[in-house]
């Protein structure tokens, strides 16, 4: 049986037959281009930069609308909007992709696999700011109706229905933000929000707990 | 400097291993990331503790089948790592029972338990570690208490 106060000795046993049992081949290191081991692209770094071109196409069109109709206060506002939202998102994916890029392997472990983490559960916060657009979604209906049918929303539709349709999406996007975070992912909406990813963050935000608990000296 | 240390990457690798297949994917992804990483060595730092760091953070992703690593490292067409049976001896039953303890550890008290076994002291392992040196004390006392236990009911069994 192993004697605690020598386990130190097993330990050194077991990487002495560790040693005898595994053959490096070092030569293969000298062959080896990392430069083209570094530049291979996960999917979750290919994401975050098909999001970030997407939303900046979207962000320069509408710079491009308001600009073009700046006279018309209607279209100036619903297109600063569209540009605000796709600014944020933009600065998001930015943001995600710096943190990937920053993450150095040779930081200390809670430090570096919180920040993995972290950027696992940024696709929630993605989410919430992509939702923040649910209110002013009659921002997008007037500028989308004067791109594709010329048509000025404003001066046809009816205005009470325009304000009505904004105001009642003002309680179910504030419930949605507080309630869409990474301590819910176990819930079923969220989940279906998250089109199925909800276990990989809830697992990451489980390992997060369990780091700070570490960290504390609590676990 | 990966010949003279590889005993570090062996033990941190089979101890976050699932599978002996698994073990050389892992073996041969630390030696990939400490081969990319080495430009940016800082030799502030004792060359074991920058060993550790990447060996744990890769070992831990590697568990966690977190794809964000993946980003530092690509498939090799060739064999860095080989494993061979080098039969069993009277040692190979305690190393069992250790080895089975260490993996029974959650992913951070592993490391901290692996830091420990190689000798390192409480300040080390808290460079490591990020956590303060009375945590480490303290921690390690948890976990051998935890393990004396552990090795007193078997021998009850």
């Amino acid at each position: 049986m192993i004697d605690i106060n020598n386990i130190q000795n097993t330990w050194s046993n077991h990487e002495e037959k560790l040693e005898k049992s595994i053959q490096l081949n070092l030569e293969i290191l000298r062959k080896i281009n990392i430069k083209s081991a570094r530049s291979r692209m996960t999917s979750l770094i290919l994401i975050n930069v098909s999001t970030l071109v997407f939303y900046q196409m979207v962000m320069w069109y509408f710079i491009y609308f308001t600009a073009t109709h700046w006279s018309e206060i209607q279209f100036l506002i619903s297109g600063s909007l569209l540009v605000t939202w796709a600014a944020v998102i933009s600065y998001g994916a930015i943001k995600q992709l710096k943190l990937i890029h920053e993450t150095d392997y040779a930081g200390p472990v809670t430090i570096v696999q919180k920040q993995l983490q972290k950027v696992k559960i940024a696709i929630v916060h993605f989410l919430r700011m992509a939702l923040m657009i649910l209110p002013f979604h009659m921002a997008f209906l007037i500028v989308i109706s004067k791109i594709w049918l010329n048509v000025d929303l404003i001066k046809v539709a009816d205005p009470v229905w325009m304000i009505a349709q904004t105001l009642v999406l003002i309680i179910p996007t504030i419930w949605i933000y507080r309630n869409l975070s990474p301590k819910n992912v176990n819930k079923k909406w969220v989940n279906w929000l998250l089109q199925g990813n909800g276990s990989q963050i809830n697992e990451a935000q489980k390992f997060m707990d369990e780091i700070e608990r570490f960290e504390l000296g609590m676990a | 400097m990966i010949g003279e240390n590889k005993g570090i990457i062996y033990k941190i690798a089979n101890a976050y291993s699932r599978s002996a297949a698994d073990q050389e994917d892992l073996v041969q992804e630390i030696i990939l990331q400490l081969w990319s990483s080495f430009s940016k060595y800082n030799p502030d730092y004792k060359i074991t503790t920058w060993i550790y760091r990447i060996a744990l953070n890769v070992s831990i992703s590697h568990y966690r089948k977190d794809t964000v690593r993946k980003k530092y490292t690509a498939p090799l067409n060739e064999d860095l790592v080989k494993f061979s049976d080098t039969g069993s001896d009277d040692k190979d039953e305690d190393i069992r029972l250790l080895r089975q303890f260490i993996q029974e550890l959650d992913e951070m008290n592993r490391a901290l338990m692996i830091l420990y076994l190689d000798g390192n002291s409480h300040q080390e392992i808290a460079n490591v570690l990020n956590i303060s040196v009375s945590n480490v004390g303290t921690k390690i006392n948890r976990i051998k208490e935890r393990l004396r236990n552990k090795f007193k009911q078997i021998e009850n069994d």
